[in-house]
């Protein structure tokens, strides 16, 4: 019985990664952009159009902690061959802990190539003073009073007081056997955004460094 | 005699070397064969490569704006053919939000005017419009003087430029026209099977796409520019917010409503979202607003009145032609990129 336990326990705790694969939720369901989305009893609705971001995180997959990373990965919520993060390296993990960044690091910014994830052409990139846009969140929202109800944050900015790239570490949910990173937009939308006083937001600055700050609200701990 | 014999073959040589020195194309700008000559051709501002960096200096630096945040290539991206990538509106200082998209930089010599509603002439004077926006750089030319001669890498460098110590307005957006009336894109696949170049032809799509896009495209995106700079209205329903009603806020003429400029084509894989108020993501989105306009639409162009409605696989005929435009050795020239 003891040596049962303990084969379910190495099973359980001890299983080897090949892939990430990300899942998006809101409201207790899966998120669907172009859809509204009312919470609880208010009157108040939300519209995902648009989530887009870079997540850099390192290529060995591994039980340690590792501050830093070379894979920068863009995941678009409107295109599911996105959503695999791929790894270099298949990697023995013990304890479903994974950490990344959401944004890109102010050296990969500055030395960029120009290529791959980091190709202008994917709408991503501001320009050579202010980097790429971390996180773009875009939608409707009745609370907006653009043009619309339009509501467009795009959150960037690597200098030092500016810096929008928050890394972060999240338990990864197993789903048959194979490992899930949950981005859940509920807390963030709710209680980061404002989508009254700041329904647009184009610049580095301090509006873009409050909701870097809540970036972590976009995963459970 | 013989000293006055030389004295004539000198004087002779002399002047059929300058003949010769005035035919010479400028240096730095050449016309691409088969195309009509350009509108701007550097007269009273010649062309120098030093002139030709500073222009580019000047356009990727944020001290033309009033907080030094925001500068021409904020919303010019060289890798996106100089418009704004996925951004409807324009953006400036402060996270403003401007009423119209950025539009491309492409060939800026051939363009008689500038601006969505053609309210601008000249390419020079073009680039004192955004510093002076409010919803863009939100500075007075003066204060812009004031800044750069104050700053000694530019005091010395349009000194070197100039031959001056004097930094003057007019100095400062010549030496910007130096650098976007040189932003030429005449090297993508459509060009190269124009030219007959060994090894690129069209799939059998692209060609029907070009057929069809000479039949019912071409006399407002006329080749080989892809416009033809004239102002058009082309049936979009004014959008409520923005209320921009076009050439008339410039001309306040009734008849000039909903005029906006016909825009290039070249490299328009990559300048989107497309439109004067960006609300086309997508080609196809833009395709099928022609392909379902009414022609009783008000204001709409007499071009418009006639289009045929092109069926979806018309549509992506013409979508595989346009993606020939795309010329990757201009968007992705160092030359114009941010000068590191």
């Amino acid at each position: 019985m003891k040596l049962l336990f303990l084969a379910a326990f190495i099973v359980v705790s001890f299983y080897t990664i090949s892939q990430i694969t990300c899942r998006f939720e809101m409201n207790d369901s899966t998120l669907k952009t172009g859809e509204k989305v009312q919470f609880n009893n208010d009157t108040s609705w939300i519209q995902i159009d648009e989530l887009k971001f870079y997540i850099q995180y390192s290529p060995f997959f591994s039980d340690e902690k590792i501050n830093g990373g070379s894979v920068i990965h863009l995941i678009d919520v409107n295109d599911s061959l996105t959503y695999q993060l791929p790894f270099t390296e298949d990697g023995a993990h013990s304890n479903s802990m994974f950490q990344f960044a959401i944004g890109i690091d102010s050296v990969s910014t500055m030395q960029t190539q120009f290529s791959g994830a980091l190709d202008p052409s994917l709408g991503m990139y501001w320009a050579w003073n202010t980097g790429y846009i971390h996180l773009k969140l875009e939608g409707k929202s009745n609370l907006s009073i653009q043009r619309n109800n339009e509501f467009q944050l795009h959150i960037g900015g690597y200098s030092l007081k500016n810096n929008t790239q928050r890394w972060l570490e999240t338990k990864l949910k197993i789903v048959d056997g194979k490992p899930k990173l949950i981005f859940d937009l509920t807390k963030f939308v709710l209680e980061t955004v404002n989508f009254q006083k700041s329904p647009m937001i184009m610049i580095p600055g301090i509006e873009a460094v409050q909701i870097a700050n809540g970036f972590h609200k976009l995963v459970h701990p | 005699m013989k000293v006055g014999s030389i004295f004539l073959s000198l004087f002779l040589i002399l002047v059929l070397f300058l003949s010769f020195q005035s035919l010479k194309p400028k240096m730095g700008f050449e016309i691409p064969k088969g195309w009509p000559k350009p509108l701007y051709y550097f007269d009273g501002n010649e062309y120098t490569e030093e002139k030709f960096q500073l222009g580019r200096k000047l356009f990727y630096d944020p001290i033309l704006s009033r907080d030094n945040t925001i500068s021409c290539a904020t919303c010019h991206v060289s890798f996106s053919g100089f418009a704004h990538t996925d951004h409807s509106l324009s953006h400036g200082i402060d996270g403003r939000i401007g009423r119209r998209n950025a539009p491309a930089l492409i060939n800026m010599a051939w363009n008689p005017y500038f601006n969505w509603d053609g309210s601008m002439g000249n390419i020079e004077r073009q680039s004192m419009e955004p510093i002076r926006h409010h919803d863009e750089m939100d500075f007075n030319l003066d204060s812009a003087v004031a800044r750069l001669s104050s700053d000694k890498k530019y005091a010395a460098l349009f000194r070197e430029v100039w031959g001056v110590d004097q930094i003057t307005v007019r100095r400062m957006i010549q030496s910007l026209a130096m650098f976007t009336a040189n932003l030429v894109s005449s090297n993508s696949i459509y060009d190269k099977v124009m030219r007959k170049e060994a090894g690129y032809s069209f799939t059998t799509q692209q060609e029907n796409g070009y057929r069809l896009f000479k039949k019912e495209c071409a006399s407002c995106h006329k080749e080989p520019l892809f416009t033809n700079y004239k102002l058009k209205s082309n049936g979009l329903p004014m959008d409520p917010f923005l209320k921009d009603y076009g050439r008339a806020e410039f001309s306040e003429s009734y008849k000039d409503s909903f005029l906006f400029k016909v825009p290039t084509l070249r490299n328009i894989e990559f300048t989107f979202p497309y439109m004067h108020d960006g609300r086309f993501k997508k080609l196809k989105d833009v395709l099928n607003h022609y392909a379902n306009l009414d022609p009783k639409t008000n204001h709409l162009s007499k071009e418009l009145k006639k289009i045929k409605k092109l069926s979806s696989n018309e549509q992506k005929d013409i979508i595989a032609f346009l993606y020939t435009l795309t010329d990757k050795e201009f968007l992705y020239n160092p030359r114009y990129q941010f000068p590191r």
